[in-house]
């Protein structure tokens, strides 16, 4: 079946089951790896994109359900230059083995796009979906406090 | 050269860095241009390889988050007299140089990769540096002692004539490679105890990076399969008429006894294919095995005689004749591994040589499966390896290379094989489950003297590398952490009985040291309770005064303010453990609301001598310690009628950001040879906790996960 998607900002045509996910319609055929598989049932937050800046797991969205939400990858965040949260992001270190990271920094973009100075319980609740195997929580709240204040200084 | 060309060079001549952030990582330039001269490669070693155009330092180990990608080259950096920025780092191919002295082959694992290239990457920095030199004081006609190098270019001190490494190539490669080396001494490191910034992580926040499941090779297929649900169960038949109608599925095919595979052009084609198979199993002779079962097991094995690990003095005497014997049972359970990027493996095979791009921290073992299956010749198995999306000795196992290697084999065609998470779960080779019955007798002075631990658990290396059994068949990864202990004990007795039973057990972060540190640290807790003495002020009185261990437990006590006045309801716990050649000890500030422990704080000190990246070392420790409290708080792998219980993050609960405590690092400053760091966090955290909680609640805890009635 023919879907037309806007990913990033850019018109895509796939032609797939309309059950499939986002996350495998992304990976699969639009080889667009940086959004990840790590539970396939909204979970772990690996697969973490924004629709219409919102937040979403696309483990869990059949690509027939999209429609015209604009969907925002990890990709197209640093189209033209990096995005404040991942230059924050990389200031802090706060990778370890990076799987988890990109949804991880598309939940802190989500986040801050609603709550430009978030507490640290903003942030818990905010980033409680996304799971990090590796351990890098310290660093991740020290992190989206970074960007906040980048965010301002403008 | 045409002047077309010339004008071309010109143009070409500089391009500057991009710096991603402030104090960022830059990924190597181009040179201003020089002539041109025929391409010839420096490559004195392994790591080192230098163009014309580039200077590339080499990787074998595998990059998993523990930092190894940067730490490495820093070794290689310091002496080769280049900055990180200078440089390119690569990740190598399966390679005889890249083995570890204590494996004897390649892996990364057993935190020891900076233990293991330490002298020798600094040794191959500083004789390919003095290879430079010495082409640079040839073509200048004077002594290589006048000329010095510095940041890739090597400098006539007399003359203030430069050339910079990359214009040296065709002159080094004629200077035989020296066969003596002096290395630098710590005072004048500028790299080794730095915070560099790590290679990788620009790659990973910009979701560049290449992890195995996201390999991508033309005409590539999808394959995911159907294990067998119950352990020691076998394939009897399956109809795969309706998994062959799901549009996007190529093939279906049996891969080994316990293994379905389902070929597709896309994994969610692969998924219903799966799911849509029917599959007749032959249960086998443990399908009724359930964790009653496994407990009973574990009990009657105990009643054996177990291989004796450790006997100093007279500690089973002592403890028959003691009048007072203090005595518990410990008990801990499977665990998964959970690496947040599930199983997965790319092969394509040609008629000459087989590719094999796994997330892998065995690259020699790939080259030995991939050779069994195909017929062919080990070094004609080229193995890539792409970023591990967690390792924690998961990737120490190759039992899902094999079913990728064999399914490419059988269908001529490059294939890509990604396990579910459920199969991930219940495919694991898990950290052991063990049970410990423990006696201790303190004298009138409330001194330990007398030792006794009794260890049921299964043997790891009988399955994977026998060589390492002991001469009487015990397996050092049983008893990890409950042998050579650090304190001061006259009577000391520890044996293991070593049981089989149907699960797959493997190596798990910290491995004998993530249940050891918790049994014999909270056994020591116990009895300095039962001694009615401070925790620490016990543990102190059985260590070398100004020894490694007593300075670090007093630095503990230090930063964590320990024993200093605590809110209604909060407690402190402690714990010290030594592992992989490094110390690390922790206090744990909790409390417990409606029997859910809340860990607010963690301090964390480790010794482990001279360290090369402290801001890893830091990550590390921070991670080893969420990666714990997981584990302590709340994990366990369930057997039920012969399976594996739990299947996805629904049922194996890990720890997320609202649950993760406070953590604080401190290392010590050190000019020992380094030990390990990556697995060091672990081991302490759940005694740590385990003492904390007995605090509260008074009753101590024997059994993890925690759980408060």
């Amino acid at each position: 079946m023919k879907i037309s998607l806007k990913v990033n900002g850019s018109a895509q045509s796939v032609e797939v089951e309309p059950d499939m996910p986002l996350l495998w319609v992304l990976r699969d055929v639009l080889g667009m790896m940086g959004t990840k598989y790590g539970c396939g049932i909204a979970r772990c937050g690996a697969c973490t994109v924004l629709v219409n800046g919102r937040a979403g797991r696309s483990c869990v969205m059949p690509v027939s359900a999209i429609k015209s939400a604009e969907i925002t990858t990890i990709e197209g965040l640093s189209q033209n230059q990096m995005h404040t949260v991942q230059a924050a992001w990389i200031e802090t270190q706060v990778p370890q083995c990076g799987y988890c990271q990109t949804g991880q920094i598309m939940s802190a973009v989500a986040i801050l796009s609603q709550i430009p100075d978030p507490s640290d319980d903003d942030i818990d609740a905010g980033m409680a979906g996304n799971i990090c195997r590796c351990g890098t929580y310290p660093r991740i709240r020290e992190a989206i406090h970074r960007a906040s204040k980048m965010m301002h200084k403008g | 050269m045409s002047a077309n060309e010339v004008r071309q060079l010109n143009r070409r001549a500089f391009f500057s860095v991009v710096a991603l952030a402030s104090g960022g990582v830059a990924f190597g330039f181009v040179l201003p241009a020089t002539p041109l001269s025929r391409q010839e490669t420096f490559e004195p070693n392994a790591w080192i390889k230098i163009t014309e155009k580039e200077i590339s330092i080499v990787v074998g180990q595998s990059e998993m988050g523990q930092g190894v990608l940067t730490a490495l080259p820093m070794l290689v950096a310091e002496e080769l007299e280049v900055t990180l920025e200078q440089i390119n780092v690569k990740q190598g191919l399966a390679k005889k140089a890249f083995f570890t002295a204590d494996a004897g082959e390649q892996t990364t694992g057993a935190s020891d990769s900076v233990n293991n290239f330490w002298q020798p990457l600094r040794e191959a920095g500083a004789r390919a540096r003095e290879m430079l030199i010495q082409s640079a004081a040839n073509i200048w006609s004077v002594e290589p002692s006048s000329c010095y190098a510095k940041k890739g270019i090597v400098h006539d001190r007399l003359h203030g004539r430069k050339l910079r490494y990359q214009e040296l190539v065709s002159a080094v490669v004629r200077i035989p490679i020296p066969e003596h080396v002096k290395l630098k001494t710590a005072k004048d490191f500028q790299l080794i105890g730095t915070p560099v910034k790590r290679v990788d992580i620009p790659a990973k926040v910009l979701g560049k990076a290449a992890f195995g499941i996201d390999t991508m090779l033309p005409g590539l297929k999808i394959a995911s399969v159907v294990h067998c649900p119950t352990v020691g169960g076998q394939l009897r038949s399956f109809s795969d008429r309706e998994a062959l109608l799901v549009p996007g599925v190529i093939d279906v095919l049996r891969v080994n006894s316990r293994t379905v595979a389902v070929v597709a052009d896309n994994y969610w084609a692969a998924r219903k294919g799966c799911d849509a198979l029917h599959i007749d199993w032959d249960e086998g002779p443990f399908a009724r095995l359930d964790d009653a079962a496994l407990e009973r097991m574990f009990v009657e094995a105990a009643s054996q005689p177990g291989l004796v690990a450790e006997d100093h003095g007279n500690a089973r005497k002592i403890i028959a004749d003691a009048k007072k014997v203090h005595k518990a049972v410990y008990q801990v359970p499977y665990l998964a591994h959970a690496t947040m990027e599930p199983q997965n493996c790319t092969v394509r095979v040609h008629a000459d040589r087989c590719e094999v791009w796994a997330p892998t921290q065995v690259q020699t073992r790939v080259q030995k499966v991939a050779s069994e299956i195909t017929g062919l010749d080990p070094s004609q198995v080229i193995v890539h390896t792409p970023y591990l999306g967690g390792g924690f000795g998961r990737r120490l196992e190759v039992d899902y290379v094999e079913e990728a290697v064999r399914i490419a084999h059988k269908l001529k065609r490059p294939i890509k094989l990604i396990w579910s998470r459920e199969d991930d779960t219940r495919n694991d080779f898990y950290r052991p489950r063990t049970y410990n019955e423990l006696s201790a007798v303190l004298d009138s002075n409330d001194r330990l003297i007398a030792w006794s631990h009794h260890i049921v658990a299964q043997s790891i290396y009988e399955r994977w590398a026998k060589q390492y059994l002991k001469p009487n068949g015990r397996d050092p990864s049983c008893t990890g952490g409950a042998i050579d202990s650090i304190y001061k004990m006259p009577n000391r007795y520890v044996d293991c009985v070593q049981i089989k039973t149907p699960i797959d057990v493997g190596f798990w972060r910290s491995v004998g040291n993530s249940q050891n540190a918790f049994i014999t640290e909270s056994f020591i807790n116990e009895l300095a309770t039962a001694a009615n003495v401070d925790p620490i002020t016990f543990r102190l009185s059985m260590l070398k005064r100004g020894g490694r261990a007593s300075m670090l437990l007093e630095s503990i006590a230090r930063h964590s303010k320990w024993g200093r006045p605590l809110p209604l309801g909060h407690a402190q716990g402690v714990a010290i453990h030594r592992a992989f050649g490094s110390l690390c000890a922790q206090v744990v500030e909790l409390s417990i609301h409606d029997n859910i422990i809340h860990v607010h704080t963690v301090h964390c000190a480790i010794d482990c001598g001279q360290i090369v990246n402290p801001d890893t070392v830091r990550a590390q420790l921070e991670g080893g310690v969420v990666f714990a409290l997981s584990a302590t708080l709340y994990d366990e792998i369930s057997i039920d009628k012969g399976g594996v219980v739990q299947g996805n993050f629904n049922d194996y609960r890990m720890l997320r950001i609202h649950e993760s405590p406070r953590i604080h690092t401190y290392i010590e400053k050190s000019d020992k040879h380094p030990g390990g760091v990556g697995e060091l966090g672990v081991p302490p955290l759940a005694p740590a906790v385990a003492n904390a909680v007995f605090r509260l609640t008074g009753q101590p805890v024997r059994r993890l996960p925690i759980r408060l009635s």
